[in-house]
């Protein structure tokens, strides 16, 4: 049997910037890091349940975060997961992602896509978890509904209007989208830690 | 005459594309680098959240994807 290899050894993940670190080389969208990381208030149960993951054997201790400063999904994830790994004393290196297609392409969206921010969770020794991927369900769904709302309330907006328009009202729904990132990084480090 | 924007990343196989395309085409355009500037981020959100982002003249917007091929 053929061992799959990674290009994420100790030692590379060791070369990835601390949250702190990527913040500060960042050439955009430093404040919105800033907010979505200070405003951010994710559910105490939530944190809990993933300070207790942390604590099983081969629970995560590692998340190796790929993304780009330029991406709402980005300075809206990153934030967040940052955050969750601050209150559980997980050690998180970023990785930017266009001076890292090495080890985004081992982690592509449907085995194609350099979709961000991908969130991969290791073990103190290294050995991979799982990996989360870009959003929430819950996003995908409601902006779908959010752009079908505009549309039948406000069917005379132009492009511009409607960007803008749209833009606001999914703003409003970025900390539920925060929070349900939590969620789902709980389930899925759940499921394979239980799936083994 | 007003020319297309077009908001764009440096490294994006639809932003390649179009920049290849629109450029053996001869065709005119304004490229904004989101990645570069956050004016010109700040701009782009107002039309959309996935590069390529096209402004047409004529008030048209296209995101996300140039010819098939995906941000």
């Amino acid at each position: 049997m053929t061992e799959k290899t990674t290009v994420v050894t100790a030692q590379r993940f060791a070369q990835g910037y601390s949250y702190e670190e990527y913040l500060s080389q960042i050439k955009v969208n430093k404040l919105r890091f800033k907010q979505y990381f200070g405003e951010f208030e994710p559910d105490e149960g939530e944190v809990e349940r993933f300070r207790n993951l942390t604590q099983q054997s081969g629970g995560p201790a590692k998340v190796l975060a790929i993304g780009e400063d330029w991406c709402p999904d980005v300075y809206r994830g990153l934030p967040t997961m940052a955050k969750l790994a601050d209150s559980a004393g997980v050690e998180v290196r970023v990785f930017p992602r266009d001076s890292n297609l090495d080890v985004m392409n081992e982690f592509l969206k449907e085995g194609k896509y350099q979709s961000i921010p991908v969130f991969v969770f290791y073990t103190e020794g290294l050995d991979y978890i799982c990996h989360w991927i870009e959003r929430p369900e819950v996003a995908d769904r409601e902006s779908e509904e959010i752009e079908a709302s505009i549309r039948e309330e406000k069917p005379d907006l132009d492009d511009r209007q409607f960007g803008i328009e749209r833009r606001k009202r999914v703003s409003q729904r970025f900390p539920e989208w925060q929070r349900a990132t939590v969620r789902e990084i709980n389930e899925m480090l759940e499921g394979s830690l239980r799936d083994g | 005459m007003t020319l297309p924007v077009v908001y764009t990343i440096q490294f994006c196989p639809a932003c390649d594309k179009l920049r290849e395309t629109w450029d053996s085409q001869g065709i005119e355009y304004v490229e904004k680098r989101v990645d570069e500037s956050q004016e010109a981020l700040d701009e782009a959100l107002e039309y959309g959240s996935a590069v390529p982002i096209i402004v047409y003249p004529d008030g048209r917007i296209e995101e996300g994807e140039f010819e098939g091929v995906h941000g």
